[in-house]
């Protein structure tokens, strides 16, 4: 019964019971209603002294709608956090090949760049993250490519072999990709680093549960948008 | 013919087939009662289909859906007429520079290409007003039936509308080639999947290269779905809608719809459609046509993929303030008008899921551009903006061989219409885009105005 799909059975299941138990993320305190005080008589002559609102409006929450990042910025963020572009074969950057498709205006027929997150914004952020993840992996792991997806584990490494620089790695890919600091320690890293353990587990090749770790946050909507 | 579908249509359909075998089935004549059983969650109008055809740029109707005899306007009465047919001016040598009359009655310009032959089914809204001269305006007044905010569409497309009701049992609702779509209070499965030619489309149902294997997919998969389901992304419209595009992404993706738009596949079917349609078997550039768009619609919806399918029937702009006019507009929009025919032909020799009836039957084609050009030619030999329009509608409840309304026959301007009847009357109104966007949410079984378009459909176009 050890088969790879009821080891991931198995680890989904954990995987439910963790992947929420991250700190919470501030959200929008309620809005408070003052009570409005009775209209006061204002006299007119004394100017500038007259009290004009019984209270100071309260202040506005701090929240915004989530954003989700344009095709520039997202080509661009790719590059900086991976440090590879989606090219195909010939080097073009696909998501200027396909910048029609996914929404950036011509200024000829449109004007306004397309933000929702629709089917085919899915489809392409996740054919660039496998991409571009695939490159990094296995670039680091051929020596051609500098760390920077695995800089603190070598190729070889599992959670078996040392947890801590698993841990160490993963807390420095949410930061790099999410900009979030989490400690190691930290509950908000059990979603992740169940995705590279239980990718180890059905693989057994660390390189891809690094990989998997990579698409991963690239697809996480914390990735592209803010 | 393989055809796919996501719904509980379907379901109940194999749970009933199950239950009831074949020869219960040829007792009662084909699905017969069994289709109504099935069909009893469905809604009004489930039957219907929809394919939107745009022609950008801003098209000549006298040149097409609204022409004008030059024995009767010409040169000589221009100052009273104001309206100036032009067919002379036209630089296209072989080309007939004449009006078109049709066994049904229509009229047409010289550059209505075969929709001649199919004037029989086809009704023809004349006299419309766009109330507006600008390119994204008007569009996008059609396209939604209501008034932009400046340029920004408000509201919904009519598309958007007809696939959220029509209801999310195919793979991908609406499909939009070149199209703007816009969903602003509709359920996601409504939205459409929007690319800008059929290669991308082909693009997009193919799954990406990965080196990843099915189980660390589904392990990926997971942790974003579980993600999805924390407080703070539940809250979230953004995170909702992108849940459900991911999800959608993994249903189409599997469901390996590509070879379907595979036009230029070496397989006897894709030559059929290749020669029916007028495609090139090689060469990208083949798929970027008004004919690949074209045979992506019928497709589309023959196979069960789609619901509503908007497409471009234009690569070229017909925006022709120059002496282009009188080289491109007629050609480019003659060969739209060809596409259009193209789809019409093949849906009305395609029998519809057994019924005896044809997919036309039950699919209803819109052609629209954002407004109309002048109805006199300019210094420069070509034509200006125009707010005057004509549209023209084909198949589905669309009673065909008939014209709806009138432009006036002094400088074409726009007339009030009697809705019921179609003709023009001092106490009808002047028919606009969303008359034309009720009318077809009526037909797909949309009695309220939950759009709120704030009129009343255009009765004379259905039966």
């Amino acid at each position: 019964m050890n088969t790879p799909l009821t080891r991931l059975m198995v680890a989904s299941l954990f995987l439910g019971v963790a992947a929420c138990t991250a700190e919470p993320e501030p959200v929008a305190p309620p809005e408070v209603i003052e009570p409005m005080a009775d209209p006061q008589p204002v006299d007119i002559a004394k100017e500038g002294e007259g009290e004009l609102t019984g209270h100071p409006p309260a202040p506005e929450a701090p929240w915004a709608n989530r954003r989700r990042m344009d095709i520039d910025q997202l080509d661009a963020s790719m590059q900086r956090v991976v440090g590879l572009a989606w090219e195909d074969s010939a080097g073009r950057n696909q998501f200027v090949e396909l910048a029609s498709t996914l929404g950036k205006p011509d200024y000829i027929d449109s004007t306004q760049e397309d933000l929702t997150v629709s089917l085919l914004f899915q489809k392409f952020l996740g054919d660039a993250a496998r991409d571009v993840c695939e490159r990094r992996a296995d670039g680091e792991a051929d020596g051609d490519l500098e760390p920077l997806l695995m800089s603190h584990v070598t190729a070889e490494t599992t959670v078996e072999t040392d947890a801590a620089a698993v841990d160490a790695n993963l807390a420095e890919l949410l930061l790099r990709f999410h900009g979030q600091s989490v400690a190691p320690d930290s509950d908000r890293m059990n979603p992740w680093r169940w995705l590279f353990t239980s990718t180890v587990h059905v693989t057994e090749d660390p390189v891809l549960g690094w990989r998997a770790v990579c698409v991963g946050l690239l697809t996480h909507p914390d990735f592209y948008s803010y | 013919m393989a055809v796919h579908r996501n719904s509980r249509r379907s379901f109940l359909r194999s749970s009933l087939l199950a239950l009831g075998g074949t020869a219960g089935l040829s007792a009662m004549g084909g699905l017969g009662p069994l289709a109504g059983l099935a069909r009893a969650d469905a809604v009004p109008g489930a039957d219907r289909y929809f394919v939107f055809v745009y022609f950008s740029g801003g098209w000549d109707i006298l040149l097409g859906l609204d022409p004008r005899d030059p024995r009767d306007f010409h040169s000589g009465n221009l100052s009273d007429t104001l309206i100036q047919p032009g067919y002379e001016l036209l630089d296209d040598e072989g080309h007939i520079t004449d009006i078109i009359s049709t066994n049904a009655g229509i009229k047409f310009g010289p550059y209505i290409g075969d929709i001649a032959n199919h004037a029989e089914k086809v009704a023809v809204v004349r006299g419309m007003s766009m109330e507006t001269l600008t390119h994204e305006a008007g569009r996008r007044r059609f396209i939604t039936g209501k008034v932009p905010s400046g340029l920004l569409a408000r509201g919904s497309s009519g598309a958007t509308w007809l696939a959220s009701h029509l209801g999310q049992g195919e793979l991908i609702p609406q499909i939009s080639v070149n199209v703007e779509s816009y969903n602003v209070d509709q359920p996601s499965f409504a939205s459409a999947l929007k690319v800008s030619n059929v290669p991308d489309l082909l693009r997009s149902l193919v799954p990406g290269a990965s080196g990843l294997g099915t189980l660390e997919e589904r392990q990926i998969d997971e942790l974003l779905a579980q993600a999805a389901l924390c407080p703070n992304p539940e809250d979230s419209k953004l995170w909702q809608a992108s849940e459900q595009a991911r999800i959608g992404v993994r249903n189409m993706i599997e469901a390996d719809l590509a070879d379907y738009f595979d036009f230029q596949a070496n397989t006897p079917e894709m030559e059929a459609l290749r020669d029916h349609y007028g495609i090139a078997a090689s060469g990208s550039s083949a798929l970027a046509t008004p004919e690949a768009q074209a045979a992506m619609a019928s497709t589309a919806l023959k196979r069960g993929i789609s619901r509503v399918v908007s497409i471009r029937a234009n690569t070229q702009s017909l925006d022709t303030h120059y002496d282009n006019w009188t080289t491109d507009q007629g050609p480019i929009q003659e060969r739209g008008w060809n596409a259009i025919s193209r789809i019409i032909e093949d849906l009305e020799s395609s029998e519809y899921e057994n019924t005896g009836e044809s997919w036309l039957d039950r699919t209803t084609i819109v052609a629209f551009s954002e407004f109309s050009r002048t109805a006199r030619v300019n210094a420069n030999t070509g034509r200006d903006h125009s707010l005057t329009n004509a549209c023209l509608l084909v198949g589905g409840g669309v009673t065909g061989g008939r014209v709806i309304g009138a432009s006036s026959d002094v400088g074409m301007e726009p007339t009030a219409t009697d809705l019921a009847t179609g003709m023009q009357s001092m106490d009808g109104e002047v028919v606009k885009p969303e008359h034309v966007i009720r009318s077809l949410m009526v037909d797909a079984g949309i009695e309220d105005d939950v759009a709120d378009l704030r009129v009343e459909p255009i009765g004379a176009l259905f039966g």
